[in-house]
């Protein structure tokens, strides 16, 4: 261990990241009178400086193709210029590696407060009551250790805090929360929804986390429809606007930012006594000593810091003794269908911004005819469409078609608007390899040593992306329309791992400290003063994108650690 | 053109809307907002055409990218040319702080000069308009593999980056975005489809018996 200046106070709680499982666990602290201390491997977010909503793309000379025209060579900022991301799949002296031996996997990391919720799709979709025990349906995989009615209380509280929009539909896949109205169905959907109906495919109000009345001081969504760049009046949820900062209002959240955390050090009995990392500004290493210690550093990177973390009472790493930190990692299925659809020409030209995303998406439908569809789990569909802001790339297929003259601004009229999208986003079965571990040879600017991903795909997902493309197809036919295949993906058609941003599960939960590292409050089992309030705690990754799933289990944790720290028992 | 008009009034009605929300939510910064859309509309104007010294092309370079922006997107009925976007400019721009961009603009631009003096025995920009439309003809008629005019394989690389820029520097301009009839980018108090966009549709679907 490198030498260190430890600071004598010792802060009751740390928190190490401040993305959707760190900000909300600062937040409920907070509020119940906890002091908590975040580290935050990047800078304080500052929304007036950085986000670009209402920007046109002449108000920057490059247009949005990014200075010199980057975008152009695939250098650009993932997901556009005007977005609000921060981070990518690649990140300046900060590699991993993938194995030689296995399927590629990207890993996707924001060092910023707030992390990947400033720019993420904002979709809050609760797990189902079959989603907690998917052993028991099918045999495959593993049961969680708590149940839909242990977290529903939370899904409440975070759908509650946050805000979401949604609908009430009586439909088991997807549980009705606590819903802002939604907006109106806009043109095109309408239209996708008439032939999701003719295929038996439910098409309801989308649910994401956007508010359509005022709550906590937040104006109600404009509808500009620019969530991913970033929302300055904060009428969606982000970590940052909606959780750190009235947080640090109550003068009981401290930040460090620029804190990129090493290690974890205990003391006696094994419990955890500090977090040494590495304070970007000066390069100097730093201690700081903790009663209780929150990692929320998103999957791969809490289970990276563990697995760094070898200490005289956990050779294997902090809180590993089951040997299961770093494995199970999963992804999100992907599979993505365009189609122009003819039928839409001439549609009257309107403003179809909206809420942000879509106003509608399908929940999956087969679960109760799953031996019938050949694979096991489900996928929700999302859809997109409309008359979107022009920007770099939006009419070279429209260009392309038409060779050059007048009869490019033809096309290009003929064309805005007609395109149509569907994204599967579909469950992966854990599975023995895929996972991710401490790379022998290399250490990233800081001395870190970095994680080496293995990452397989299996017949479940292949046959559930098969699905997904016969169900786009037919739903694009059935509108007139001409499928178009999806752009990246692997061999076997399905999106690259980690290229969905939903990695999950390198820390799981579980009854059994054999054969999992926490238990349903998200606390080590081989160090009670220890939690894991990110995804890694999922024992499966269902078809819901997994946020809300981290704020409920985030709350319920903070919830059961104010108690205990209360009662004495931490 | 009245559209840099328009586009000044709703941005400002923008700023007054988002003014309002942020005040009623009692949060604070938002001059540093407006400032930088002032900020904007100053380099906006500066922007215009006409005064423009290349920076990364000569000057017969840069006269042959207007020539080609004119040619791949000319002025009609629905709004200006790409050059009237500022498809040049953009270009140029973009050349001067990226050499690997700057060397395929070079590059291609000699081999269009070669190929059209080859042809016609001048360069691209002194040739007259059927010439030029002519190789242009030539270069689509490659791209999609026509053999039955003269092979200007070569140039195909080259004539979709300046397509595709032409194209991105209009359709992301004033002109190029009320050309196609994009609607939003306002504040709202309330989202709604309207009622003769919905019957549209479903007259649609009807057709399509869904």
């Amino acid at each position: 261990m490198p030498s260190v200046q430890p600071r004598t106070e010792v802060h009751d709680v740390v928190v190490i990241g401040s993305g959707a499982g760190g900000a909300t666990v600062a937040h409920v602290l907070t509020g119940l009178g906890v002091r908590v201390t975040l580290l935050e491997a990047g800078p304080m977010l500052d929304p007036y400086a950085e986000f670009k909503e209402h920007r046109w793309p002449y108000d920057y000379d490059h247009r949005g193709a990014d200075e010199g025209g980057r975008g152009y060579f695939g250098r650009g900022k993932p997901f556009g210029f005007f977005t609000t991301t921060s981070g990518g799949w690649e990140l300046d002296g900060e590699p991993y590696t993938v194995a030689d031996d296995t399927g590629d996997f990207w890993w996707f990391r924001s060092r910023i407060v707030g992390g990947r919720t400033n720019h993420y799709g904002r979709i809050s979709l609760r797990f189902s009551d079959y989603d907690f025990k998917p052993y028991d349906r099918d045999g495959l995989g593993w049961n969680w250790p708590i149940g839909y009615d242990d977290l529903a209380p939370y899904y409440d509280k975070a759908e509650t805090f946050i805000g979401v929009v949604g609908s009430r539909e009586g439909l088991r896949s997807a549980p009705d929360g606590i819903f802002h109205d939604p907006p109106p169905p806009k043109a095109h959907e309408l239209l996708i929804q008439r032939a999701s109906r003719r295929m038996g495919i439910p098409c309801i109000p989308n649910r994401r986390a956007v508010i359509t009345r005022a709550i906590n001081g937040r104006p109600a969504c404009h509808y500009c429809g620019q969530c991913g760049r970033g929302c300055l009046t904060g009428s969606n949820y982000s970590a940052s606007q909606t959780q750190i900062f009235p947080a640090l209002e109550t003068g009981r959240l401290e930040v460090i930012d620029q804190a990129m955390a090493r290690a974890i050090t205990t003391g006696e009995s094994g419990n955890v006594d500090g977090v040494v990392y590495v304070d970007k500004r000066t390069g100097e290493e730093r201690r700081v000593r903790c009663r209780v210690l929150v990692l929320a550093a998103s999957a791969c990177e809490s289970a990276r810091l563990l697995l760094n973390s070898k200490t005289a009472e956990h050779p294997d790493g902090v809180g590993n003794s089951s040997g299961v930190v770093g494995r199970y990692l999963m992804d999100t299925v992907g599979y993505d269908i365009g189609g122009t659809v003819p039928a839409l020409e001439g549609l009257p030209r309107y403003n179809s911004d909206g809420a942000g995303g879509a106003h509608l998406y399908m929940p999956w439908w087969g679960w109760e005819r799953q031996e019938a569809l050949g694979f096991p789990r489900g996928y929700h569909i999302e859809i997109g469409g409309g008359y979107g802001m022009p920007g770099i790339g939006t009419f070279g297929g429209s260009a392309r078609r038409a060779g050059y003259g007048v009869a490019i601004k033809e096309q290009a009229r003929r064309d805005y608007g007609t395109r149509v999208a569907f994204a599967g986003r579909g469950e992966m079965i854990p599975n023995e390899r895929s996972f991710c571990e401490i790379d022998p040879d290399v250490v990233d600017r800081y001395g870190i040593p970095v994680l080496r991903f293995h990452f397989q795909w299996s017949d479940h997902e292949r046959l559930q992306a098969r699905h997904m493309r016969e169900t786009f197809n037919e739903l694009i036919t059935l509108m007139g329309g001409e499928p178009q295949p999806p752009g990246r993906r692997d061999a076997a058609g399905i999106s690259i791992g980690g290229s969905i941003i939903h990695e999950v599960g390198t820390v799981r939960m579980g009854d059994d400290p054999r054969t999992s590292a926490l238990n349903g409050f998200c606390q080590a089992h081989d160090a009670r003063n220890l939690f894991v309030c990110d995804a890694a705690g999922f024992v499966s990754n269902p078809d819901k994108n997994p946020t809300l799933t981290i704020n409920a289990l985030a709350w319920r944790a903070s919830e059961y650690l104010a108690e205990a720290m209360r009662s004495g028992e931490i | 053109m009245t559209t840099t008009g328009e586009t000044g009034v709703t941005r400002r009605e923008v700023l007054r809307q988002l003014a309002l929300a942020v005040t009623a939510a009692g949060a604070g910064a938002f001059n540093v907002e407006a400032a930088r859309v002032v900020h904007a509309l100053a380099g906006e104007a500066r922007a215009q055409p006409g005064g423009y010294s290349p920076a990364a092309l000569d000057a017969h370079q840069f006269r042959t990218v207007v020539r080609l922006a004119e040619l791949i997107v000319p002025a009609d009925d629905g709004g200006g040319s790409a050059v009237d976007a500022g498809a040049p400019e953009f270009i140029d721009l973009l050349c001067s702080r990226n050499p690997d961009l700057r060397r395929l603009y070079v590059d291609g631009l000699a081999w269009l000069d070669a190929a059209t003096r080859s042809a016609h025995d001048r360069t691209f920009a002194d040739a007259s308009d059927a010439q030029q439309r002519g190789m242009l003809d030539g270069l689509v008629a490659a791209e999609r593999g026509d053999s039955s005019s003269p092979d200007l394989r070569p140039g195909v690389g080259f004539f979709n980056w300046v397509r595709m820029m032409t194209v991105d520097a209009y359709y992301t301009s004033p002109i190029g975005i009320a050309d196609v009839g994009f609607r939003g980018n306002r504040v709202l108090a309330a989202y709604e489809t309207p009622r003769e966009a919905i019957e549209f549709v479903t007259r649609k679907a009807d057709e399509l018996e869904l």
